[in-house]
């Protein structure tokens, strides 16, 4: 089975973690009108390309990002949020 | 029985004359020897039929003794579907076919074979339709006939255990170019470990190179070398059955089954050589030229008498020499190219004397009486576009044919690996043109057939994959030549009396493949699911390379546009038990568990949790426990086991804001020794988990979630955490704590006698938390009211928890306390008319469809579903959750749980709880009802199981204490 | 506050054990500790072969927050630097950084730290402000011997070949989340396992299975403490 490569445990049997959905920081609300709001919540992209998922390692507590060509299906980088310097927000170009 | 078959002893035979071993075959007694297979001590026995098949029920024999076909199935009495090719006979062992009603020789369904004109592919799409009314009569026959061995239901659960497995390269077989990669990997470090599914290594080596002693020195010089190195494990009786992602291999041996991770995969598994398609070209006796060579060499069997040989490559003539040297008598060589073989087995053929037919094919083969065999070939020459002249045609007498015209990779893993193959024009074959990164392939399956530069490509494949994983630096790597050219682009022949087989696992003949396509199934998926090619167990092994050529000849295509048929795991057949194996469920109890056990627990799972249900008691029935539970609960008092409940302990300068971040509720304005309750929404203001929120300190809180939920919300309560940058500790405390909720008009009668904390109504009041001990233990206490009576809650740690609960138990005694299960609890919540979240709601209620608005405290500056819910909260409000009754005098049929609300003929809602109160003495429940129908007093009906319709009537809520007074004493 | 004594104190698989062995009991600090479960001779062999100890009733204590490491210093007790690095603490005792903030001590038979740390942060954890202690409630066994590391092979897709006694790793074990960490006491080569103790009696009964396979058994805990 696939392997996922936790930041602080290492590569483990994807069977360890929990997918957290796509990574998506939520708009600046206030501003944000109705339809946009209902875009964030209920629209995901679906687009090929280079994805940015939440992952959760279920042993252990941790949660971070994975990097992921979604046409491959492979998982290219994975890192600990850092809130000082968040990933981009959106699906990136296939890399 | 025929005479014995079997040869004196020959080099490299895998069979110990000295451990013979019997057995029976339908009822008749055998003999062989430790290491023969099922088939090849029967056929050394004698016997020619080893099978009836699928359809048609046609005497089927030896074919490719490599488990390409299975023609040889058999059950023995424990075991069924045993492939007898590839399977070691066992002793005492009593064997029977597969398949057939009345025995092998009598198979009372051979008669299928002469209807065969009406049981085309696809004949039970077309026929029994009418009348309609009988078919569910054909479909039980068909069923029944179209099975293969019989499953015994009272089978014991064989638990085979299961392994994980770790290896630098995994090397797929251990023929001539495997174990030459396993040697170069192992020489140049790697921790090598090489399978393969025979019992013994070698490959083609210990079979098709029988007229060439010096190939078996090669042999043994591969062996020795690699015995000499410590990091190379040679593992036989060991199938690679699929490829997973990330070079994770299952590997079966044994009927158990390994998960081997390696870091790179060399593909070394061979080709599987492919039949020439003729009239009864299924019939014992013409078989593979390696099965026969198989039967020869590896168990010292005369596959036949007087064969002739069909071929259009050197490993026939090779097949041919093989056979002469043991004084079988070929009756000639039937060569389809016009220019016969180039190299120098030409000669030495014609130095045996034996006769060759150039540019020639097989048309049909005749049977002997009753298809038991072959006693002719008819003989054709083939023109210059590939068609026979069948007007010229030569009858030779032979026992058998043997047939040598191509081969095809066993690539399945391959592909299921991302590897890309294209189709060589040259060497008529599938070859690999790229590889994902790990990968590497190697002889015959990467199109190189000559022993020489098998040897070579091994190498280079063991190379690259030390060097792709870093052990060695090459500054060149060897490289081999594919070839020579050794399959026929079109050895199929058709003929009009049918009878020529494309698929022999599922009866398909050529001209089911050309009806097929004439009816539109002209894709090769499409071809393969409506004729069922390549859906047998050996899963178009011989059968899936003709197809594909039949199909781009009948689409005017190439091979490589018609495609190949997806390969997926497993490659061969694998038991279920090796599948199965070792199960690991999971579950959890309580501290108090062994209470439960030993007081009539009857339990339920709810997620990992093994839960009291209900205490059963003698004599009495379910209904009767719930309700005795209930009603101790009103008028004494009961206790129930809540240490699944999630529980999350949250410090920290933050740690109000946070909580009022995730819930909708305020908390940085709660005492420290109070509780509140939590309501917890997700981002589009779907209610998704309710609890209590304690606050222990100024800076420490405690919040209770539902059992199911409790993992999700800690784990979203991190992510959170991490996101928003909060200075705050979380600790997931579900199962640190043992939890007993006691509830009813005495239980701060049984409680404080026990505790050193005042729990008296006005030092301790409703929805107040003290921490102090309990029978001399630590305990936190919190007062609630889900159950709607006097109740405390008391969390303990959990290995004095069992102490707490026995403590109260013996305490309680006097007062005539009970513990109460789940579905007491169930009832007693819903006569206060208190949801559950995600019983009484489902993924789409809000708030305020589910009576909760007054939790929403919207003047924070956000809280998790804030704009959702202003959003719908402007709108107006579709559904609501009612409280419902039946009336105090229904003794009807009681709905279920969602059960349908129907107005009119449409749906107009659903039931989400309903039971008999025991307190109020009649059925009462929660809907869904429309907003316009949710009035109190509202009539309407619910749809019950049989259809009947059961009349109810909207009510107040709660249905007991409206005013909540007996909770908060 | 002072530590009150617990008499009452029940390891996860006590039951279990009880019904099961009827093992020689003793108190450490306040749990009871199987000793032995059958005859001390055959166990101290069995210990070197394959074999199961439940050492749930080991003091121990997780402290989280940012005031962790400074109460810790101040108790004079070592962290290590890296998250998931392992040392020893005292004579058979365990202190582990599980986490950025987070740090896990267990006491041998004769340590006194945990109980200490227990002591100034008290029964639910009020006393030291950023000082967060954990009420741990674990299962815990010693899985020892030749045979240990083929029960790993077949009830976890981590591969504990190389020993590596300076890291804790945390995966799943039989479908259970562990940490383990591969250590030696009375010159015994084990992995020792720390999980919920609601799943308890679920992984003692599957690792004793696996290893019945293969003649191993459970033994006490005197195999690894001669001291006890």
């Amino acid at each position: 089975m696939k392997i996922m490569t936790c930041p602080i445990n290492g590569p483990r049997p994807v069977q360890e973690f929990v997918y957290g959905g796509e990574y998506r920081p939520m708009p600046d609300e206030p501003a944000a009108s109705d339809a946009q709001w209902a875009d964030y919540i209920f629209n995901r992209s679906g687009e090929p390309g280079l994805s940015r998922e939440w992952w959760y390692h279920a042993p252990s507590g941790t949660w971070f990002i994975a990097e992921r060509d979604n046409v491959k299906d492979v998982v290219l980088k994975t890192y600990l949020f850092d809130r000082a310097n968040p990933p981009r927000a959106g699906k990136g170009a296939t890399p | 029985m025929s005479e014995s078959k079997r040869l004196p002893p020959q080099f490299g035979e895998w069979i110990d004359r000295g451990s013979p071993v019997r057995f029976t075959f339908e009822g008749a007694a055998c003999e062989g020897f430790a290491g023969d297979t099922v088939s090849s001590a029967l056929h050394a026995g004698g016997a020619l039929m080893l099978g009836r098949s699928f359809k048609y029920h046609r005497p089927r024999g030896v074919h490719s003794l490599a488990n390409h076909d299975v023609n040889a199935m058999f059950e023995d009495g424990t075991d069924t579907n045993i492939r007898a090719d590839v399977t070691a006979v066992r002793d005492g062992a009593e064997y029977r076919a597969v398949n057939t009603v009345g025995g092998l020789a009598n198979d009372r369904l051979r008669i299928m074979d002469a209807f065969s004109r009406f049981l085309p592919v696809g004949f039970y799409y077309k026929t029994f339709h009418r009348p309609m009314s009988l078919f569910p009569f054909w479909e039980r026959q068909l069923r029944s006939a179209a099975g293969l061995g019989k499953i015994d239901g009272n089978h014991k659960r064989n638990r085979t255990p299961k392994r994980y497995d770790w290896c630098d390269v995994l090397v797929i077989g251990a023929g001539p170019s495997g174990l030459s990669a396993a040697i170069a990997a192992a020489r140049a470090g790697a921790s090598v470990v090489c399978v393969d599914e025979n019992a013994r290594p070698g490959g083609t080596l210990s079979y098709a190179y029988g007229s060439e002693p010096a190939a078996q020195g090669r042999l043994d010089e591969l062996l020795k070398a690699a015995a000499s190195l410590p990091n190379l494990s040679i593992r036989c009786n060991t199938l690679a059955a699929g490829y997973y992602a990330d070079h994770w291999v299952a590997l079966v041996d044994g009927g158990k089954m390994t998960k081997m991770r390696t870091r790179a995969v060399v593909f070394a598994q061979g080709a599987a050589e492919q039949p020439s398609v003729f009239r009864h070209n299924d019939l014992p006796g013409v078989m593979l030229a390696s099965g026969a060579q198989r039967l020869l060499r590896r168990y010292s069997v005369r596959p036949f008498e007087s064969p002739l040989v069909v071929t259009a490559n050197a490993d026939g003539y090779r097949a041919a020499l093989d056979f002469a040297s043991i004084g079988i008598h070929v009756a000639g060589i039937v060569d389809l190219r016009p220019d016969g073989e180039p190299s120098d087995l030409d000669e030495r053929v014609k130095a045996a004397h034996i006769t060759i037919h150039h540019g020639q094919a097989v048309y049909e083969a005749v049977p002997r009486d009753g298809l038991v065999g072959i006693k002719a070939a008819v003989v054709c020459p083939l023109d210059k576009q590939g068609e026979l002249d069948t007007d010229d045609g030569l009858t030779i007498a032979c026992d058998g044919i043997a047939m040598s015209v191509g081969w095809a990779g066993a690539d399945g893993l391959l592909y299921q690996a991302g590897g890309r193959m294209k189709y060589s024009d040259e060497f008529e074959q599938f070859v690999p043109e790229t590889m994902p990164a790990g990968v590497f392939a190697a002889g015959r399956v990467n199109g190189v057939f000559a022993l020489d530069q098998k040897l070579i490509d091994g190498e280079r494949a063991g190379l690259s994959a030390a060097k792709y994983l870093g052990l060695s630096s090459p500054s060149t790597l060897p490289e081999a030549r594919r070839g020579p050219r050794s399959t026929h682009p079109y050895p199929i022949f058709y003929h009009p009396k049918g009878k020529a087989f494309i698929d022999l696992d599922e009866d398909v003949q050529l001209k089911d493949l050309v009806n097929a396509e004439t009816e539109g199934f002209d894709n090769i998926e499409l071809l393969k699911r409506y004729t069922t090619f390549g859906m047998g167990p050996s899963q178009g092994k011989i059968a899936n390379a003709n197809t594909v050529r039949v199909l781009a000849r009948l689409r005017k295509q190439s091979v490589g546009e018609t495609g190949v048929p997806t390969s997926r795991p497993f490659w061969h057949p694998v038991r279920m038990d090796a599948l199965a194996g070792r199960g690991f469920h999971p579950h959890r109890h309580t501290p108090m568990h062994s209470f439960h056990e030993s007081h009539g627990a009857v339990f339920m799972l709810a997620g990992d949790w093994q839960r009291p249900a209900y205490y059963a008691r003698p004599g009495r029935s379910r209904e009767e426990c719930i309700t005795t539970e209930v009603e101790a609960v009103r008028h004494q008092v009961g206790m129930i086991d809540v240490g699944t409940l999630g529980k999350i302990e949250i410090s920290g300068p933050d740690a109000g804001a946070f909580l009022e971040r995730i819930y909708t509720g305020r908390f940085t304005n709660l005492k420290v020794g109070s509780t509140r309750y939590a309501l917890m929404c997700d981002e589009s203001g779907v209610v998704i988990d309710d609890g209590v929120v304690a606050r222990l300190g100024e800076d420490r809180f405690y919040a209770t979630t539902t059992t199911s939920a409790a993992a999700s919300v800690y784990r979203e309560m991190q992510r959170y955490a991490i996101v928003w940058g909060m200075n705050l500790t979380l600790v997931n405390a579900t199962g640190l704590y043992g939890g007993m909720n006691l509830a009813g008009p005495f239980a701060r009668r049984v409680l404080q006698p026990l505790t050193d904390i005042d729990a008296s109504e006005t030092a301790f009041p409703y929805m107040g938390m003290r921490e102090g001990t309990l029978a001399d233990v630590p305990a936190r206490f919190l007062r609630v009211g889900f159950v709607g009576e006097l109740g405390y809650e008391v969390h303990v740690p959990a290995n004095c928890a069992k102490h707490a609960w026995d403590a109260l138990v013996s305490a309680g005694g006097a007062f005539g306390i009970r513990p109460f299960g789940v579905e007491a609890q169930r009832v007693l919540r819903l006569e206060k008319g208190h949801a559950i979240v995600s019983q009484d709601t489902d993924g789409l209620t809000n708030p305020f469809e589910a009576g909760m608005e007054w939790a929403i405290k919207d003047d924070k500056p956000f809280f998790i579903g804030q704009r959702s819910l202003r959003i719908i909260k402007k709108r107006p409000i579709a559904r609501r959750l009612v409280a419902f009754s039946l009336g105090a005098g229904y003794h009807g049929n009681m709905p279920k749980e969602c059960h349908l609300v129907i107005d009119h003929g449409k749906i107009i809602g659903r039931v989400t709880s309903i039971a008999i109160s025991p307190t109020l003495h009649e059925p009462i429940g929660l809907a869904f009802m429309p907003a316009e129908k949710a009035a109190v007093g509202t009539p309407f009906s619910i749809r019950i199981d049989d259809g009947e319709m059961v009349a109810a009537r909207v009510v107040k809520a709660p249905f007991y204490d409206p005013h909540a007074a007996r909770q908060k004493m | 506050m002072t530590m009150l004594h617990l008499p009452h104190r029940r390891g996860p698989i006590h039951g279990l054990l009880e019904s099961h062995h009827h093992p020689a009991w003793r108190d450490l600090a306040g749990m009871p500790i199987a000793l032995h479960l059958g005859d001390p001779a055959v166990e101290s062999q069995t210990a070197k072969k394959g074999a199961l100890c439940d050492v749930s009733a080991l003091p121990r204590v997780t402290l989280k927050g940012p005031g962790a490491l400074w109460l810790l210093g101040e108790q004079g007790i070592a962290m290590p630097d890296t998250i998931y690095g392992a040392t020893p603490l005292g004579s058979a005792g365990v202190a582990a950084r599980t986490g950025s903030a987070e740090f896990f001590l267990e006491d041998g038979p004769a340590g006194n730290d945990v109980a200490r740390l227990r002591a100034i942060t008290g029964a639910f954890g009020h006393a030291r402000p950023g000082v967060h202690p954990v009420n741990r409630a674990d299962a815990s066994f010693l899985l020892s011997g030749t045979g240990a590391i083929d029960v790993l092979e077949q009830t976890c897709g981590y591969s504990f070949r190389e020993r590596d006694p300076g890291t804790m790793v945390f995966t799943r074990i039989a479908g259970v989340s562990c940490s383990i960490l591969p250590r030696t006491l009375n010159s015994i080569d084990l992995f020792q396992l720390w999980l919920d103790g609601t799943y308890g009696e679920y992984l003692w009964e599957t690792l004793l299975d696996v290893l019945s396979a293969s003649e191993g058994g459970a033994v006490g805990a005197a195999c690894y403490f001669p001291d006890l």
